[in-house]
């Protein structure tokens, strides 16, 4: 009877639901070691792959900080733009995408192709485009090509402040003007971000989230007036066109603090057509695109020729050596320092100097001489006062040595008083055998309108940071000359537009004073040529200067080859729209 | 009972409290995006501002417009003796009559 039972008991279902139970155990069993080896024994190995895979660590860049100009406007700003690439292999029409991408984006299609037919995994097919532009591309669907954001460096006024602002390279680093001073500034410290995110790319709340926020660059406040800057460019171009010079400087400065208020010239050149600047160009004497870049005004150095003979005469006054009035006897149109060195009209040596136009030997008063700039009487007048105190003034008013602009690159100038060098000083005294910046030949002048105190010239007035926390610049400033011997120069720069050699300077509404300057190039064979470089250095209103203005013309052609012909109309038109734009009272009567 | 049913209320409002920041937290990055987005738009509106006040678009404008700079600058002096009698010195007269 049990035997029978439990023969029934183990039939084939009883077996099969055995079986069944077995394997379900087996399978739980299985389960539970799994889940124990997950859980357990690699947990720590499997979070942190799933960590990792979750986590981003990402660079902050930082905004580059801004440049404006006195009145606020912009005049260097970066702004978002979309670059674009392509993974090569993924492109499966490199020629018709080429072809496609090239006429879009005005890109050499052969190189594109070039590009696409690589065998890199990336390649750049345009930088730094505009979104809509990147977007339209994006929407063309041709495999392989992807796009990603990057800051672009943008210039709103384009070539108007190309010499000050100078410009970035295509990642974004400073290479001229304030962008390369201010690099370091501008530029700001990035950031850094470590976060989860989710499948979509979303940071997952409450997960690692290390965030170091960027912090942007500074901005720069300038002392830069558009309208003006404008004005003397436009007035630069028209003298070039007119004169047919080589290159065309201007320069003003705020008389009272030592600011820029403008600073260019002509041939110009855009700040954001990086592909025309020759990084290379250094000296005014490389090819037009090179002049172009290089900001002659701090850069470059010449002859100032009779616009020095401010600083010779300031000094002889303040020395007490002579007086406006006093009467320098025997003033021929030529004096001979060395035996023989007039030999003829064409073929001076060294130690002979001649004034530009022939008069007879008389006496003259120093105020006769400085406003028909006679080169001979200011020899006479410098012999009174000697190398050694001459050279002493020339360092003072600032010139051999960086007026400390903050720029990116200054050049110093050059006084060559080499010992041996018999006649040096009487070549200084009329400007050869000095080199100076137009810059430094400006803050001479503006000393003397400042009432005899030189002042640092500058081009930023302070800068702001992220929290609006600003940093005004305080320039450096000396006395070279006593008040009253800077109020009797103001009256000689006076009478040499009144009626001297600057006749061209005049602006109406405003007395006006300033004084010309011709200097005949050095040749390769360092004998002087017949090309000039022609100037004008002048301030206004002469009783209480506001503005100096400083125009060098490079190389005009012969009929305007003197200072009073060729930069005294563009010191005009510059002048007459830097006193219109400060406001400044007409003179009455 | 009561225990169990307040650890189930608990538990409810923990997962409600959870969702309720994680609903919070994707707001906040939404509205990072947009600031963002903002942001750069405003960046362009300045570009924008910027380049249409460059002199150098402005001045050739004005000229088609036929607007010159003034040749000559006028000044207007205002002689600012009093000419006649003030209304606080007629005041005064009608005080002492």
């Amino acid at each position: 009877m049990a035997a029978r039972r439990s023969a029934r008991r183990w039939t084939a279902s009883h077996v099969r639901i055995a079986i069944v139970g077995l394997a379900l155990v087996f399978a739980w069993l299985g389960m539970g070691y799994r889940l124990i080896q997950v859980q357990v024994v690699q947990a720590a190995e499997l979070a942190d792959k799933g960590l990792s895979q979750r986590l981003v660590s990402r660079d902050l860049p930082p905004q580059r900080g801004k440049i404006f100009d006195k009145n606020g406007e912009l005049m260097a700003l970066t702004v978002e733009a979309q670059s674009l690439y392509a993974v090569p292999v993924q492109v499966k029409e490199p020629l018709w995408a080429a072809q496609q991408l090239g006429a879009i984006l005005n890109v050499d299609s052969d190189l594109l192709y070039k590009r696409f037919t690589s065998d890199k995994d990336f390649v750049y097919i345009d930088r730094q485009v505009d979104p809509v532009l990147a977007d339209q591309v994006i929407g063309m669907g041709i495999t392989g090509v992807y796009s990603l954001p990057e800051a672009t460096r943008v210039y709103p006024a384009g070539t108007v402040a190309s010499h000050v602002t100078g410009f970035v390279d295509i990642d974004g680093n400073g290479q001229e003007g304030l962008e390369f001073r201010y690099d370091q500034e501008l530029r700001g410290t990035p950031g850094h971000a470590l976060f989860e995110r989710d499948l979509s790319g979303r940071p997952i709340p409450q997960g690692i989230s290390d965030i170091v926020p960027a912090v942007p660059g500074v901005d720069l406040m300038t002392t830069i007036d558009l309208p003006i800057q404008y004005k003397a460019q436009q007035a630069c171009v028209v003298a070039l066109s007119t004169t047919g010079g080589r290159s065309c400087w201007v320069v003003v400065l705020d008389i009272q603090t030592g600011g820029v208020l403008a600073m260019t010239g002509a041939p110009v050149f855009d700040p954001e057509a990086r592909q025309t600047i020759d990084p290379s160009c250094d000296s005014a004497e490389d090819p037009p695109s090179c002049r172009a870049f290089s900001n002659f005004i701090v850069r470059g150095v010449f002859e100032p020729g009779s616009t020095e003979k401010l600083i010779t005469f300031a000094a002889a006054i303040e020395e007490g050596e002579v007086e406006v009035g006093t009467v320098i006897p025997d003033v021929g149109d030529v004096i001979e320092l060395r035996p023989d060195a007039c030999r003829s009209a064409d073929d001076d040596l060294y130690g002979c100097y001649r004034d530009f136009d022939h008069h007879p030997t008389a006496s003259m008063t120093v105020a006769d001489i400085f406003t028909r700039s006679s080169n001979v009487g200011s020899i006479l007048i410098a012999e009174r006062l000697g190398q050694d105190r001459l050279v002493s003034y020339i360092e003072s008013f600032g010139l051999g040595s960086k007026t400390g602009v903050d720029y990116s690159v200054e050049a110093p100038g050059i006084l060559n008083f080499a010992a041996g060098c018999e006649t040096c000083w009487a070549s200084a005294a009329i400007g050869y055998s000095v080199a100076a910046t137009p810059l430094q030949m400006a803050a001479a002048y503006a000393a003397i309108g400042n009432d005899g105190i030189w002042t640092q010239p500058h081009i930023v007035s302070a800068t702001v940071d992220g929290d609006g926390v600003s940093a005004p610049f305080s320039p450096a400033t000396h006395r070279v000359v006593s008040q009253g011997t800077a109020i009797l120069m103001r009256e000689l720069l006076a009478s040499v537009v009144d009626e001297g050699t600057g006749k061209a300077g005049q602006v109406e509404g405003y007395r006006v004073g300033g004084k010309t300057g011709t200097a005949n190039k050095l040749g390769p064979d360092g004998r002087y040529t017949d090309e000039t470089r022609a100037s004008f250095v002048g301030l206004a209103p002469i009783n209480h200067p506001r503005v100096v203005v400083a125009v060098v013309i490079d190389s005009p052609s012969r009929e305007f080859r003197t200072g009073g012909l060729s930069a005294a109309p563009v010191f005009a038109t510059v002048m007459e729209q830097a006193l219109h734009r400060l406001g400044v009272t007409p003179d009455v009567g | 009972m009561i225990v169990v049913l307040v650890a189930v209320i608990g538990f409810l409002g923990l997962v409600f409290a959870r969702t309720s920041l994680d609903g919070s937290a994707f707001e906040l990055a939404d509205l990072q995006r947009s600031i963002a987005q903002q942001h750069a738009l405003n960046q362009e509106l300045q570009l924008e501002i910027a380049r249409l006040e460059n002199p150098a678009r402005i001045a050739p404008l004005a000229e088609e417009l036929g607007m010159v700079m003034p040749r000559s600058t006028n000044q207007i002096l205002v002689d600012l003796t009093p000419v006649g009698p003030t209304v606080a010195s007629a005041d005064a007269k009608e005080k002492t009559q």
